[in-house]
């Protein structure tokens, strides 16, 4: 607990250093490539790394409303609102992390320097959307992290990437409209309110019509800018162009991010029940539009970018609930999605081709087979892996909170996790696929190449394609490492499922504080930095 | 803080907690038995790999049997476990009762069975022959798999049994169905894609269990089994019927009941199918037991169409006329298989349409007669399926020679098939009398029950007919000139003696049913049906056992003995007729002469010929085609050219919220 108001200021002002040294390190990267190439690739990690120490430094012992702060003007209505707590400092290091895991390594590029800025500038936009308070500072994060992203998807150079940066940049635009009418509408709809500042405006606890239309554009364009929701057409473009280290961000961590500020902001029950319908509603459609094209799905970054589309519906549908217990399904969601996605994603950074690629890859590489197994049967919820009881908690909060919309959803989550389950156990199936030939990817059959009972031929002697694929397929050795980490932690934290759940609680419940709280605090906390400064 | 914790009913303590009560002193027969479970996964897992050191595992087994035998939860009080858990503020705890004892004693028992195999066929001589578990590269390896599947999968299912609450019973299952992945992956005589294809259906079931589960949790506010009964009555029309097909569609599934029979897996190499036969296909029995039976009562389930405005709808006949069909279907296909293995997984499925057509229809016959033929399969079809598939482990009808068998061999294979069937004087005699006491006596079926009568007895003709086929199989003398060049294998005392222990026991059995049926009394009494009127050979006033033996035996051995000398003379007589050539090629004391009925072709129907795989394919791809189809046109209508279409619909629907006042 941060007693004094300098204290407080001290403790904001780390905050921000952590937002803003990515992003300084970005400004600074091309000056810097052309004086000394060698310094400026070591710059951005360097950056990555103080940010965190950074984040580290605030620790996360936070008292239960964390720590609010605004920068501008009083009363502008464009001011950015931060709040760093326990959930914040969390996320906020996982984007860095996350980042970090997946930086470019030893690989040829175009523009290097153009590259790092890129991704130093969606950490940057990642950190602040884990920090934002309020829908507008949350927008402005998203839209930093938007650019970046397009930035990213047109290093390749070629034309399918710039196709897919033009179909990000004409949907983005349609989720940028989208999202600053929503906002306009929310901003318009308190102007009455007799709360002293825009962003305590709109969170304010009201059952509004114009309030929920806003709340409703705002949570669409979110959605498509994020590639959240249903509405990511643009994603098909990108999984075919986008590196995987970019999908493991677009399609993990940021989506995290992005639901968690819309959940804090606006969908802790203060909005009353059409806000949550509607992102119930966006959240099964995800689940369910993402597990089906799980199964669709031909080509390995399509399988596993769509695999966190429906995590993160699933994500979307717990903080819908509302109250603690949906939280708590939420943030248990969360943390079981940003392990186990990254370490699949840093497994799969060399696997851009088809499915049918990985044909028999567990004869030569029986480990990251086998950690591959571990991350499927947790994801699709395996008693007594942690992603069952993440799985289970947001089944049981379903159930409590009685039916309508609760039951499609609930069987929106009962649907995508079967879709799932079995698209894993088709994958997995073909990894361990004894015949190192490609066979067809036909679940109607289980007829194995060479098996006698069924007439088929035996296997041909000859070396064939996958073959010679195994060596280009193999992972980074760091991303094995991380993988095999990854694993024990899932393996240890189902002893100390106890303890964990006893943290997560404690998050779960900052999350679910009430809106109203939190203004007060920020409110407190400005007179007080006024005081300081006078 | 404090206050915000206070405010929060949930979840304000964490989602799960270990309670532990016991101390070493205090054991109970029940914590015993856990512990020997676990025990024996440890064995395995440590020593597993070296086949000398098997019969501890066999021993494992035998001290979970010693334990279990000690918790008098038979005739005395229900035992509660000394471990428990709370997960999500519900208790998980385990309790054993006459129902957990009766289906934990035939897990057991296979167990012990299949482990005595395991050992058998894990030996060089069988290694050899290629019996067994036949791995590409470490067999030790392989056979260290199989055991600790084997170990898990009891204690898996000994979890399952014993459960107190519906959560601990979906806990359970799942980690039941994983086990037996595992175990039927260990088993390469089971195509790898076949186990993860259970492992999918299995999968779907567990989410229709799932969804059944929080609808049920939804209404009762808790997943106690006492206090979802007492909330049945309060539960809406569509709730209920919501909560009736999420439990068809899970339990039907795992039960393989019709139409949801795709993921069958083939198994053709023993030990594995031993334990799978004889309790692993049915271990979903217990679920509906305690689901249908003891918990939500077969009055609730029926009543449910009628609340719903249907009255036609009864759900209950949709599942008599389900096990029906399940009993034609697999006898069919029984009857056109093409290889001994296939045979008898359908035949295996056709037997569970009869236990489920008699665990549907109720009373005090048709319960008992359901238990009573999970105890009679169990013990047949483990022999059929470790004797048979031991000696065929790749044979197919259609291009392999027969195969010789021993005398003692033989008597073993005809007395697991007449138990089968339902033949006095084994314990499938009094199963099937019981199905057909209940059939004639029980008013709910008024004139549907002859029709049902047709239709077992039709499943009882065809599947005299594919057992002969297999007979007639067996008994055919290897043709070394078929180009089969697979020798029959020797028979050793370590696989002998577990089978002929089961054979022995249904003939024992059938002819004193009283101990079997004393156990079915005490289940009845529990799940509040009306009990058994049993004696010592039989049903008190209506069946006598002993009596028909000694009838049967009258009338049979003055037949049977001396046409019995006369073959065994002919026998011997015709490799002499054929000179000292055909002497050294077969064993005349060991090995069944060839007689007229060998030397008829053995043609199975025409029209089901490739048979019982296609089948499965076919059924399957009809599946497989509609989920492509369905989650294609989820997956289009959000894509590129259809997302503005998307995006239209949601903001249309936000205003219909809206304007609709939520």
């Amino acid at each position: 607990m941060i007693a004094s108001a300098a204290g407080q200021l001290d403790f904001a002002l780390r905050a921000l250093a952590a937002i803003a040294l990515p992003g300084a390190a970005a400004l600074t990267m091309r000056l810097l490539h052309g004086i000394w190439p060698g310094a400026a690739a070591w710059l951005g990690p360097l950056a990555l790394l103080s940010a965190m120490g950074s984040l580290l430094s605030l620790g996360l012992g936070f008292s239960p409303g964390g720590i609010g702060f605004a920068l501008g003007a009083a009363g502008s209505p464009l001011e950015l609102v931060f709040r760093v707590d326990g959930l914040a400092v969390v996320l906020g290091l996982s984007a860095l992390a996350v980042t970090l895991l997946f930086w470019t390594r030893w690989e040829d590029h175009p523009d290097p320097p153009g590259q790092a800025m890129s991704q130093l500038l969606l950490a940057s936009g990642m950190l602040g959307l884990a920090f934002a308070a309020d829908l507008v500072t949350a927008w402005l994060c998203l839209e930093l992290c938007f650019f970046s992203t397009c930035a990213l998807l047109m290093t390749k150079g070629n034309l399918r990437s710039l196709a897919a940066a033009l179909s990000l940049l004409r949907w983005g635009g349609v989720g940028s409209a989208l999202a600053a009418l929503g906002i306009g509408l929310l901003l318009v709809s308190s102007a009455g309110s007799s709360l002293p500042s825009p962003e305590a405006r709109l969170n304010q606890p009201s059952d509004g019509p114009l309030q929920t239309i806003g709340f409703a554009l705002a949570l669409i364009g979110f959605g498509t800018k994020a590639g959240l929701f249903a509405l990511n057409p643009w994603s098909t473009d990108a999984e075919r162009a986008a590196p995987m280290r970019l999908l493991a961000i677009v399609s993990g961590v940021l989506p995290v991010l992005v639901s968690t500020t819309v959940a804090r902001t606006l969908a802790g029950g203060d909005l009353g029940a059409a806000a949550n319908d509607a992102l119930l509603l966006i959240g099964a459609l995800a689940a369910v539009v993402g597990a089906a094209g799980l199964w669709q799905a031909q080509d390995i970054p399509a399988f596993f970018l769509r695999l966190g589309l429906a995590a993160n519906g699933m994500v979307a549908i717990a903080f819908s609930v509302g109250g603690a217990p949906g939280q708590f399904a939420a943030v248990a969601l969360i943390a079981h999605l940003l392990v186990v996605q990254t370490a699949v994603f840093g497994l799969a950074q060399r696997w851009s081709g088809a499915i049918s690629d990985l044909s028999g890859l567990a004869t030569r590489m029986p480990v990251t087979a086998g950690v591959l197994v571990l991350f499927a049967a947790s994801w699709i919820g395996i008693p007594p892996l942690p992603g069952f009881w993440a799985k289970l908690m947001l089944v049981i909060v379903l159930a409590e909170d009685g039916g309508g919309l609760f039951s499609v959803a609930l069987l929106a989550v009962l649907t995508a996790t079967t879709l799932e389950a079995l698209a894993w156990l088709r994958f997995l199936r073909l990894l361990y696929a004894r015949s190192r030939a490609l066979p067809e990817i036909d679940a109607s059959s289980d007829r194995q190449p060479g098996d006698p009972q069924l007439g088929d031929p035996q296997p041909p002697a000859t070396p064939v394609r996958a073959d010679r694929w195994f060596h280009l397929l193999r992972p980074h050795w760091l991303d094995r490492a991380y993988s095999v980490v990854a694993a024990a932690l899932l393996v240890t934290a189902v002893p100390l499922l106890g303890p964990l759940t006893a943290q997560l609680n404690s998050i779960a419940l900052e999350v679910a504080r009430p809106a109203a709280a939190r203004n007060e605090e920020v409110r407190d906390f400005a007179s007080r930095v006024s005081e300081v400064g006078g | 803080m404090t206050m915000l914790e206070a405010q929060l009913p949930w979840p304000s303590v964490p989602i799960a907690v270990l309670s532990v009560r016991w101390s070493w002193d205090a054991l109970s027969p029940l914590d015993l038995l856990f512990l020997a479970g676990l025990g024996t996964v440890g064995l395995a897992l440590v020593l597993g790999r070296w086949r000398r050191f098997t019969p501890l595992l066999t021993a494992g087994y035998g001290v979970q049997f010693w334990a279990l035998s000690h918790a008098n939860v038979l005739t005395g009080e229900p035992m509660v476990a000394s471990l428990a858990l709370r997960v999500l503020r519900q208790p998980v705890v385990w309790r054993y009762d006459s129902l957990s004892w009766f289906f934990a004693m035939l897990t057991i028992g296979a167990a012990f069975v299949t482990s005595l195999c395991a050992f058998s066929l894990s030996s060089p001589a069988a290694d050899r022959r290629s019996i067994g578990i036949r791995p590409a590269g470490n067999r030790t390896g392989n056979w260290h798999r199989f055991h600790v599947a084997l170990a898990l999968s009891v204690v898996a299912s000994l979890g399952l049994f014993g459960s107190g609450n519906l959560l601990a019973l979906y806990l359970g299952w799942e980690l039941v169905v994983w086990a037996y992945l595992l175990l039927l992956l260990a088993s390469p005589g089971i195509s790898a894609s076949a186990a993860l294809r259970y492992a999918g259906y299995s999968f779907f079931g567990g989410m229709g269990l799932l969804g059944a589960l929080a609808l049920l949790f939804q209404g009762a506010g808790s997943l106690d089994f006492a206090q979802v009964r007492q909330a049945l009555p309060s539960l809406g029309a569509l709730h209920g019927f919501m909560i009736v097909a999420f439990l068809m569609l899970g339990i039907g599934l795992r039960l393989t009941a019709l139409p949801l029979l795709g993921w069958r897996t083939g198994q053709r190499q023993p030990p594995a199918p031993v334990f799978w036969h004889a309790i692993g296909a049915r271990v979903g029995f217990y679920a509906v037991l305690v689901l249908l039976v003891e918990t939500l009562g077969f009055e609730w389930f029926s009543g449910v169409g009628s609340s719903l405005g249907a009255s036609w709808l009864d759900l209950r006949s949709i599942l008599i006329w389900s096990a029906a069909a399940l009993i034609v279907l697999g006898v069919w296909r029984a009857w056109g298989a093409s290889s001994p293995g296939a045979l008898l997984g359908w035949l295996g499925l056709g037997q569970t349409g009869y236990v489920l057509l008699a665990f549907s229809l109720g009373g005090s016959f048709g319960s008992a007669s359901g238990l009573l033929s999970l105890f009679a399969l169990g013990l047949a079809e483990a022999a059929l399926a470790g004797y048979c598939l031991f000696l065929l482990p790749h044979a197919t009808f259609a291009k392999s020679s027969g195969r010789g068998m021993s005398v003692l061999a033989l008597a073993v294979a005809l007395i697991a098939m007449a138990s089968l069937l339902g033949l006095p004087p084994t314990l499938g005699f009094v199963a099937k009398w019981l199905l057909v006491a209940e059939l004639l006596d029980t008013p709910l079926l008024a004139f549907s029950r002859w029709p049902l009568l047709g239709i077992a007895g039709f499943g009882w003709l065809l599947t005299l007919l594919a057992l002969l086929r297999l007979a007639r199989f067996v008994r055919r003398p290897p043709n070394p000139t078929s180009g089969d060049h697979e020798q029959p294998p020797e028979m050793s005392h370590g696989v002998m003696a577990p089978l002929l222990g089961l054979s022995a026991l249904t003939l024992l059995a059938g002819v004193v049913p009283g101990p079997a049926l004393g156990w079915i009394a005490a289940i009845q009494d529990l799940v509040a049906v009306p009990v058994l009127d049993w004696q010592l050979t039989g049903i008190e006033g209506r069946l006598n056992m002993l009596m028909v033996g000694l009838l049967e035996a009258a009338v049979l051995l003055p037949v049977l003995v001396p046409g019995w000398f006369m073959r065994r003379s002919k026998a011997r007589r015709q490799p002499l007729e054929a000179g000292p050539a055909a002497v050294d090629q077969g064993d005349p004391t060991r090995t069944m002469a060839r007689t007229r009925a060998d030397t008829l072709p053995v043609t199975p129907p025409a029209a089901t010929v490739p048979g019982d795989e296609a089948a499965v394919h076919t059924q399957e791809g009809l599946l497989i085609s509609g989920l492509n189809a369905l989650t294609a046109a989820v997956w289009r209508l959000t894509g590129f050219a259809s997302a503005s279409w998307a995006l239209a619909a949601m903001l249309i629907f936000m205003v219909y919220l809206l304007v609709s006042g939520r």
